[in-house]
């Protein structure tokens, strides 16, 4: 239903925006798509990376999403009325002329680096230079320093920082902001249903 | 003259060999209106395309950029945002921009190619837009009804005609034989060249009844495209032997229908008289639009627009038809399809000149601008660039500054490894069909460079057809430094398109993101 209203939107020229769901790798961004279709929401997903142990309930990613350092954004016409996940390193891609709305998850560095870790064991990965943890750290803190300062810039993007410890602790009271920031477009209550404690296991 | 007097009328031959056009010294009358229009203009003979196929060199013709640059070179790609188009420019500029588009890649598929444009018609696609008649009559509001109606199936149907853009099922399942006829016909893949022909005429002529300039036009022609039926008068006429000979019939009626050869490297080499038939049949294919040509030809043969129109005619890019073991325009840098025809007729210049400089087509965006009366542009890296240097009108001229080398490039189409990864995976490396070709020129000097894994040289004066590749390290070194500039320039534009964004300098960073499967 949701899908055809979108449609008869769309046909009927009205805007509809795009909910961006980003963040850095493993800080909650899969767990916010899952609530966000839970709440409602049509999601723009392909399902090429299947659910795993990394990610039990699946990677809710959009392979073209990847190509956005290309300048491939055809694809953002479908995105209207959807959400798709787009890590922050690719924000700097999307152009103007659509209207956005980013949820940007937020999470313990500390908390994100042990999670890629054993994302990268599970998967097998072998890294050829592997960083320290320090290292990796405040590389990513300078690039979450620069991507803040560049939402901050560009003021035709619209963000929601959203902390996924604080969305453990009192999922009612962050899914109504996310509602509201969504223009009702979602139900909270509904949201609330996916949060699952014994996934947040991955700490330090 | 201001520019609001003015106007250019840009005529895309799309896939159309150079070699195949009279002006260029093809003995076979294919192109008598062309070769009429070629003599009284400022012809181009080495004109060189920076692409091998219709997605880079668009976004060149249409941005001033060389692909490496604008790195748009799938059909899944879009330009990037930073660039203004030409049409986008002119537009602003108070010129009425005005596309009549056969090629379903530049005028269905969503990739930014009709920015600019205040009206795009397409041809081709399953639910094409035509220009309407202004008739006033009691039908008037039914057409306008069936107009709206058309408009909701169009938009409806390009996220659909998008999918076929990537390299996936879709796409695939597109390519089998059943299924050609169906989109080549129903989906009007090769559009419709005489309807678009005509109407780009009746604009013309409209132009000249208002007496009022300013207007860009953009036509884009397909018909030299596969799959190649042209009409029977041009059949009998320059494939003779096609009623006679049930095994050309044969094999072009098959040709036409395995979509899937026309866009890979030979399988095998044809016989001679498929050979000789693809090749005659292409032939009928120029004749018969150079035959429709005649229309436009008309229109614009006239004191008003020979005082204030340019126009201009080229090829985006050849075809191969089997040299060298190649087909269509996939792969390969070859002459047969990376030099391409140009020449343009522009008030007040002489007729008959003829260029034997070797240029690149890429050219022709600041050369448009320039008649038009611009002087500088802000580009994504230079905030105000001359563009009268690079100006093929001011060739002659002391302050003339084109790129210090003419390279084409070739990356090949995601679509078509993909085919020859599930298929004919041996080709790819028989081919290089997975890495990106580079030819670059000096003098009568060509070297074909295959990210440095290969490089051949040719030598274009003893060896037109690039039979004889052959190695000197001298010469291989002089060019390679060439070529090494080259990649060093649009390295450096990239960089200004870079500081705009959220950049990864950080290598660990990027490292990780693509341990963990995030970016490409």
């Amino acid at each position: 239903m949701t899908s055809l209203k979108s449609a008869i939107k769309r046909i009927l020229g009205k805007e509809l925006f795009i909910t961006v769901v980003s963040g850095l790798p493993r800080s909650g961004t899969s767990m916010m798509m899952s609530a966000l279709e839970a709440g409602g929401m049509p999601l723009l997903v392909d399902g090429i990376r299947e659910a795993d142990g990394n990610n039990p309930k699946g990677y809710f990613e959009y392979q073209p999403v990847k190509k956005l350092p290309k300048g491939s954004v055809d694809w953002l016409d479908t995105a209207r009325g959807k959400a798709v996940k787009i890590i922050s390193a690719l924000l700097g891609y999307l152009p103007m002329g659509f209207q956005y709305r980013i949820i940007f998850m937020e999470r313990d560095i500390g908390e994100i680096l042990a999670s890629q870790k054993r994302m990268l064991s599970r998967n097998g990965v072998v890294e050829e230079k592997p960083a320290s943890d320090e290292d990796m750290q405040k590389s990513y803190q300078a690039h979450l320093k620069q991507v803040k300062s560049y939402l901050a810039e560009n003021d035709w993007l619209y963000v929601l920082y959203v902390s996924y410890n604080q969305v453990l602790q009192d999922p009612e009271g962050e899914f109504t902001r996310v509602a509201e920031f969504l223009e009702n477009a979602v139900n909270p209550s509904a949201m609330c249903r996916v949060v699952d404690p014994d996934l947040y296991r991955e700490r330090h | 003259m201001n520019h609001q007097e003015k106007n250019v009328i840009m005529v895309v031959l799309d896939t159309h060999r150079f070699d195949r056009i009279g002006a260029y010294g093809y003995p076979r009358p294919t192109t008598p209106n062309l070769d009429s229009f070629a003599s009284e203009s400022l012809f181009f003979e080495q004109a060189i395309a920076p692409g091998q196929w219709t997605i880079p060199s668009h976004a060149s013709l249409f941005t001033g950029e060389m692909p490496a640059v604008h790195r748009t070179f799938q059909a899944d790609d879009a330009l990037p945002r930073e660039y203004q188009t030409l049409a986008d420019r002119l537009f602003k500029a108070g010129i009425q921009t005005t596309g009549f588009c056969n090629n379903p890649l530049v005028g269905v598929i969503q990739n930014g190619f009709k920015r600019g444009f205040d009206k795009f018609y397409n041809y081709c696609g399953v639910v094409p837009s035509t220009p309407q008649k202004q008739i006033q009559d009691i039908w008037q509001p039914f057409r306008k009804l069936w107009s709206k109606y058309t408009q909701i199936l169009r938009r409806l149907s390009y996220p659909i005609q998008n999918a076929f853009a990537s390299p996936n099922e879709f796409f695939l399942g597109a390519l089998r034989p059943f299924f050609v006829p169906m989109w080549t016909r129903a989906g009007n893949f090769k559009g419709m060249t005489e309807r678009s022909i005509k109407d780009t005429a009746t604009f013309i002529s409209n132009i000249e009844g208002q007496n009022k300039g300013g207007h860009f036009v953009f036509l884009n022609l397909m018909e030299t495209h596969l799959p190649y039926s042209p009409p029977d008068e041009f059949v009998r006429k320059f494939v003779p032997y096609f009623h006679e000979t049930p095994e050309a019939q044969n094999f072009m009626r098959n040709f036409n229908r395995k979509a899937m050869q026309w866009l890979i490297p030979l399988i095998e080499p044809f016989s001679e008289i498929e050979a000789a038939t693809l090749s005659d049949m292409y032939d009928a294919e120029v004749a018969y639009q150079d035959h429709l040509l005649a229309q436009l030809m008309e229109a614009l043969d006239t004191k008003y627009h020979r005082e204030h129109s340019m126009v201009v005619f080229l090829a985006d890019h050849g075809e191969m038809l089997g040299e060298h073991g190649y087909m269509g325009h996939g792969f390969g840098l070859h002459e047969e399809l990376i030099r391409v025809p140009m020449f343009m007729r522009i008030p007040e210049m002489g007729k008959g000149i003829k260029v034997d400089k070797r240029v690149s087509i890429t050219q022709l965006f600041y050369t448009l601008l320039d008649y038009f009366g611009f002087e500088s542009l802000s580009m994504p890296y230079v905030e105000d660039m001359d563009i009268r240097c690079r100006s093929l009108l001011r060739m002659t001229s002391k302050d003339y500054c084109p790129p210090k080398q003419v390279i084409s490039e070739a990356y090949g189409p995601e679509n078509a490894i993909k085919i020859l990864e599930d298929h004919f995976p041996e080709l790819i490396d028989k081919y290089h069909a997975d890495k990106t070709h580079r030819a670059v020129y000096d003098g009568d000097e060509k070297m074909i460079d295959i990210e440095g894994i290969s490089r051949a040289l040719y030598d274009l004066s003893g060896d037109p057809k690039e039979r004889h590749p052959y190695q000197d390290k001298g010469k291989i070194e002089k060019l390679a430094k060439l070529l090494d500039a080259y990649l060093e320039t649009c390295e450096s534009h990239q960089v200004g398109l870079k500081k705009r964004k959220i950049s990864l300098q950080d290598d660990i960073v990027q490292q990780r993101l693509r341990d963990l499967g995030y970016i490409e």
